[in-house]
Formats: C-alpha cells, structure tokens, sequence
C-alpha cells in the first residue's frame, strides 16, 4: 500500500515538473526569438534571461533548506 | 503575465518585466523538480541502488525530451500564433498544472532530522569541488548556448523560428538521450567499474577539445551550418557523458539523510554557472560574435577539468551500478 501511494504521489510531482519544463522552454523560445527579430542586443536579451537564472540559485538554496525540514 | 507587453514598451520597463515573469516560471519549476528528485529517493528502497538510478535516469531523460518539445512548441506558437497569443496559452497551461499540487498529501517524504541553517554550505570537500567543476562546465554550455548560438542561427545563419527551435528541440531530446544511455556506454568504457574521479577527469578534458574545434571551424572557409550542427552533436554527446558522472558522484559523494541538501547545493553551483554563462553569452556574443563565445567555452571546460584534478574517488561505491544522470536545470 505504501509502495502504491508514494508511487502515485511521485507521478504527480513528475506530472507537474513535465508540464512546468514544455512550457519553460516554449517560455525561452518565445523571448528569445522574439526579442532578437524586434531587435534587442545579444546582451540585452542574456539580461532578460539574468533574473531567472538568479532565482535558480535562490530556490536551489531555499529548496535544499526547506527539503531537509519539510520534506 | 507577459501578455500586456507590447512592441511600444520602452526597454527600461520591458527588460525588468520580462525578468521578473520568467523568474515566476523558473521558481515554479525548480521547487517541483528539487522535490521530485527528493521524492524518488524515498520511493525506492535505500538499497536497491541501481533501482534508483534507474528512476532518476527515465525522470531526467523524459525531462529532456519535454524540454525539447517545449523548445519546439514555443517556435511554433511563435509562428503561428504571436507573441501575446502564445504567452495567454501558456499562461492557461500553467494555471492548470497548478492544480495538480493540490492532490498531494501534506508532509509528503519527510526527513526525520532537522538540519541548521548554516549546514546549507557543504560541508563535504567532495562535494565542493564538484560543485565548482559543475559551476563551470554549465557555464561553459551556456556561453555559447543560451544566446550566442540561436541568435546566431537565426541572424547570421537565417534559420527561421521553427528552424531554430526544432533544430535546438532535437538537440535537447537528442541530449537527453545520450544521458540516458550513457550509464550504459560508462559501464562498458568502465569495464563494468563504477566510474572513479578519473572518469570525470577523462570526460571533462575530452570536451575541452570540442568548442575549440567548432571555433577553428568557423574562423576557416568550411560551410558553417555543417559545421554547427556537427560540433553540436559532438557537444551534447560528450557533455551528456560529463554530466551523467557528475550525477552519479554527486549521490555517492552523499549521506542519506542530507539528499536534498546536498543536491539543492550541488544544483546552486548549477545555476550560478548558468547564471554567469548566461550574461557572458549576451556579452561575449555581442563583442566576439560565436567564435568568442566558442573559445570563452574552451575556457571554462578547462577550468572544470582543472578542478575536478583535486576529486578523490568515492568511498561509498556499489559493485555495479547503473548511473544516476540529470544535467541540472
């Protein structure tokens, strides 16, 4: 029964993350190729990209902390 | 969130808004994949390592694929429908998946012990120095990759929308299929060894080579698409192998009950290696064109092989393992 449960609970978050990852890359292909045809620099488009990545690192570091508590 | 922009926006408030809504999408998708990959190790029983690896392997290699058809589908929303358009579909999408979460039960795959805040840096030495190895083989990828190389594609090379997203679409399922082969390909390279700092050694300095080729190509006369598509294939193949020992060490490398610590840190090195190629494809891309970007990727993939040189070989091995693989985005 356990194996049953969390198996499901697995396929869930799995679920989510799938549908979370399509639309994150048509999300970067959509900026990206967008605002390089309306005629953003490179390095203006990397700075679109600047802040996303920032919170990569910050809900990696709270995700770490906030997994070893809460689970 | 993105939909109220519009081509008139001037570009000191268009730049922030678009950061801050991809920002919204990136936590999103980060918390589901820190928990997803701690859910795992729950799920199967402690011993039956290979069983894990098996797991992580088909989580991260579908990731990759999905990735891909994400890439793929946002060239053609682009096309077919726009830029407001695509973004009021996804954001429908999303709202939806949203709802998932709530057929979760509370305290799903809780860890027993409490762990301090300042236990958040690692304290293992392992773990450090592959963090900053990882730091800068993403970086590496990401200098060419995040912006040089479409812009390339799509400005100097004239690949249309759905060129450029199918073509990278291919490349990331591709990637991802390499990854997860390659606990396969390690084992028979291995004779059946669980890889060893060398083997990271070997595969990190063994990129090095690759961007440094794709750049001599591009400087000579050669037909640039052909040597594009070729140096990326030889790219993602052996970036794959990197990173499927990376994963793999990062876990033998780990105490049990510090899983998600360890990996939340292991992937911070990630992003900041992301982060850092990020701004500096814009950057470099900007002032040097590809071929820059190329060589600053050399760079990097040099720097990570120089770190990995200070790895010791993994006390905690199994007999015959499968790999863990996962690339960390």
């Amino acid at each position: 029964m356990a194996v049953s449960t969390s198996v499901r609970n697995y396929m869930i978050v799995t679920l989510a993350y799938w549908g979370f990852t399509i639309t994150d890359g048509a999300l970067r292909m959509l900026v990206l190729l967008y605002f390089n045809q309306i005629g953003y620099t490179p390095l203006q488009i990397a700075f679109l990209f600047l802040f996303y990545e920032i919170f990569g690192i910050v809900t990696n570091f709270l995700g770490g902390w906030i997994g070893s508590r809460l689970g | 969130m993105l939909t109220p922009l519009t081509q008139d926006w001037p570009l000191w408030f268009a730049v922030p808004y678009v950061m801050a809504a991809q920002a919204m999408s990136g936590v999103a998708k980060d918390l589901t994949k820190m928990s997803s990959k701690s859910a795992i190790r729950l799920v199967v029983p402690q011993e039956a390592e290979s069983r894990l690896f098996k797991w992580v392997a088909i989580l991260t290699g579908s990731k990759n694929a999905l990735k891909g058809v994400g890439f793929f589908v946002g060239s053609v929303l682009l096309t077919l429908a726009g830029f407001t358009a695509s973004l009021w579909i996804m954001a429908i999408a999303l709202i939806l998946i949203m709802f998932t979460g709530f057929l979760l039960p509370r305290g799903m795959g809780q860890i027993k012990k409490k762990i301090k805040f300042r236990q958040l840096f690692s304290k293992s030495k392992e773990i450090n120095i592959l963090s900053a190895a990882r730091f800068f083989l993403f970086g590496a990828r990401d200098v060419w990759f995040v912006v040089g190389l479409p812009v390339y594609l799509q400005s100097v090379l004239n690949w249309s929308f759905y060129e450029v997203g199918g073509f990278l679409a291919l490349w990331v399922i591709g990637y991802g299929g390499v990854q997860s082969a390659a606990p396969v390909l390690l084992k028979y390279l291995n004779r059946g060894r669980p890889p060893q700092a060398a083997t990271i050694q070997f595969w990190t300095f063994t990129l090095t080579i690759v961007p440094a080729v794709i750049a001599l190509g591009l400087m000579s006369d050669w037909n640039p698409n052909a040597v594009i598509i070729g140096g990326l294939l030889l790219f993602g193949l052996i970036f794959a192998m990197n990173s499927a020992v990376h994963s793999y060490l990062v876990l033998a490398y780990t105490d049990d009950e510090k899983v998600a610590l360890n990996v939340g840190f292991y992937y911070m090195a990630n992003s900041g290696g992301r982060l850092a190629g990020t701004v500096l494809s814009g950057l470099i891309y900007q002032i040097w064109g590809i071929v820059g970007c190329l060589w600053i990727s050399m760079v990097f993939v040099l720097c990570a092989g120089m770190i990995s040189l200070k790895l010791e070989d993994p006390k905690r091995q199994q007999p015959y393992p499968s790999l863990a693989v996962g690339d960390g985005e």
